[in-house]
């Protein structure tokens, strides 16, 4: 987890508690200390680490505050953000995706039906995928490479 | 089973795991996609060493888990989750 995620789990934290009346007007967060460490069955000590964005409790924790607090522990520990608009593959790895989809496929004139739907899944899923290039194109081979392995299971089970 | 002695952790294959046989396993998983409404299926195995690898019909879901290490804050993957407990709303994991 990076500091910006210890920094928005603490912000979600704060609303949720202030949401359902934790409040504490002597608190420089604004929130009852207190009442968050029964919720969490942790120290205040520790509980101010949350509160301050330092650190994040761990699963257990999480689940307990949320039950606390009714909310879901995936709202508090992630957030829900708007669901983003999948980015539009580029022309490179796009290049790439036929054609080393195409190598794998080319001794199989009539698999062009397979050929076209293996290549459109794999396209969707690269899309959704926020790596690196170099990243993304050792996928694509992995992807590509069972091809070759399906056919060898395919074809030693004919032969069996 | 004692599941306080139970550390899950990552296969350190895992992201290859996910990629490497994906033409059978999305083959699978298409057999059971559209039915009763489900749009999306992930299996989670434990290795005898108690390491964590995955199978899914949308990849990037398992593999930004995995590159994110935020794969220990899903309820789908403790051991009291899916050794004990019944199965669990979506909103709860």
């Amino acid at each position: 987890m990076t500091t910006e995620q210890n920094k928005t789990f603490s912000n979600r934290l704060i609303e949720a508690m202030k949401a359902s009346g934790h409040t504490a007007s002597r608190s420089p967060s604004g929130i009852c200390i207190t009442t968050l460490s029964k919720f969490a069955e942790a120290s205040e000590q520790i509980c101010r680490r949350y509160i301050r964005g330092d650190g994040l409790p761990d699963y257990e924790k999480v689940i307990k505050i949320a039950a606390c607090l009714n909310v879901s522990p995936g709202w508090l520990l992630f957030g829900e953000e708007q669901p983003k608009q999948a980015k539009p593959i580029d022309d490179e790895t796009m290049h790439y995706i036929l054609h080393e989809s195409h190598l794998a496929f080319k001794d199989e004139p009539e698999s062009a039906d397979e050929f076209a739907g293996f290549v459109l899944e794999l396209a969707r899923d690269v899309r959704e995928i926020n790596a690196p290039k170099e990243l993304l194109h050792k996928i694509i081979n992995m992807a590509v490479g069972s091809i070759a392995s399906h056919k060898m299971r395919e074809r030693s089970k004919h032969a069996m | 089973m004692d599941l306080n002695d139970k550390k899950v952790t990552l296969h350190p294959q895992a992201e290859a795991f996910l990629f490497q046989h994906y033409r059978v396993m999305n083959k699978i998983f298409h057999d059971v996609l559209g039915h009763l409404e489900i749009d999306y299926m992930g299996i989670a195995l434990l290795t005898e060493a108690d390491e964590l690898l995955f199978f899914s019909s949308k990849k990037s879901i398992e593999f930004h888990l995995i590159q994110h290490k935020l794969w220990p804050f899903d309820a789908c993957y403790h051991p009291e989750q899916f050794l004990k407990k019944p199965t669990l709303k979506w909103m709860r994991v």
